[in-house]
């Protein structure tokens, strides 16, 4: 009985903040009360008329897709070579890739921030994109390392044996043997990146800004229930990924396999 | 927080070396941290 309880208790801990967010977001008044007073969409409507959140928007899908575009192959890569290949000091390497995990986003912030004034980038969005490839790096070759070690490479021996050129047994063996984790890996990075908030903070400008720094610049100046519509299709839209992901690639099979 | 000392110290004053020196302290406590805990699991009988 204790147990149900202490179960339900961590389930309200962890869910009750996400349902005032979303009951918030449909209040009819400017005011960021719970309960709402009534049901209104004019929350949402401002969220789809701010021009900065457009903006945003637009920045988000586009540095989250060219780093989850150079994260994916060279996680990869990474992953394979740090199960299979001949490498000195492999804990050493892994620890590099695996750091900023542990590294503070301040701290990382701040190191991407002088080095693109030193380099002159900081109006580009290419800062962006490497520090968010540097950023979910670590869960792609996470997630690619676990399917490398469960890979059986009798297959792979087996196709080689039947004349296969080493180029064509990861094309047509290992490769699509790989993808429950390419996938998994790709769904961390996609999710890692449009939610990255930190570094991204020190690294962008009122043009580059991506759609987490353009909330909180907002609720910097403004109280109303806006962002919360926006975090609710925020929560809506992550929430969709993660489920349309686990239905159709079965995720636990990536993660549970013994 | 030391994050929001880092935070205000490098966008809002610009002090990029002061900025620099508390997020090295913050990476610092990060990293005994992690030792601590490692040497503690380490040292768990199993």
């Amino acid at each position: 009985m204790i147990a149900r309880l202490a179960v339900v208790a961590l389930l309200a801990f962890m869910t009750v903040p996400t349902v005032v967010v979303i009951a918030v977001s449909f209040n009819p008044t400017a005011i960021l009360s719970f309960p709402p007073s009534g049901l209104s969409l004019r929350w949402y409507a401002n969220v789809v008329a701010y021009p900065q959140f457009r903006r945003a928007a637009v920045n988000s899908l586009l540095v989250t897709g060219a780093a989850a575009a150079l994260a994916l192959p060279a996680g990869t890569l990474a992953a394979l070579a740090l199960e299979r290949g001949r490498l000195r000091g492999r804990s050493v390497w892994a620890a590099m890739l695996l750091s900023p995990l542990v590294v503070p986003g301040v701290a990382a912030g701040l190191g991407f921030l002088i080095l693109a004034a030193g380099l002159g980038l900081l109006r580009s969005r290419s800062v962006l994109v490497a520090a968010h490839v540097a950023l979910v790096l670590p869960f792609v070759v996470r997630s690619v390392w676990v399917s490398v070690r469960n890979l059986d490479p009798v297959l792979e021996r087996a196709a080689a044996s039947l004349g296969a050129t080493p180029w064509r047994v990861f094309r047509r063996v290992t490769l699509p043997l790989l993808r429950p984790g390419l996938f998994a890996g790709l769904l961390f990075a996609v999710v890692v990146s449009l939610n990255e908030f930190v570094v991204s903070l020190f690294i962008s400008n009122r043009v580059t800004e991506i759609l987490p720094v353009a909330m909180f610049t907002y609720v910097v100046n403004y109280t109303d229930p806006t962002i919360a519509a926006l975090s609710s299709l925020f929560i809506v839209v992550t929430f969709l990924v993660v489920w349309l992901a686990d239905r159709y690639l079965n995720l636990a099979r990536v993660f549970l396999r013994p | 927080m030391i994050a929001n000392v880092v935070k205000d110290l490098g966008l809002d004053s610009f002090n990029w070396p002061g900025a620099a020196a508390f997020a090295m302290l913050a990476l610092a406590l990060t990293l005994a941290l992690l030792t601590a805990l490692g040497r503690l699991a380490a040292g768990r009988p199993s």
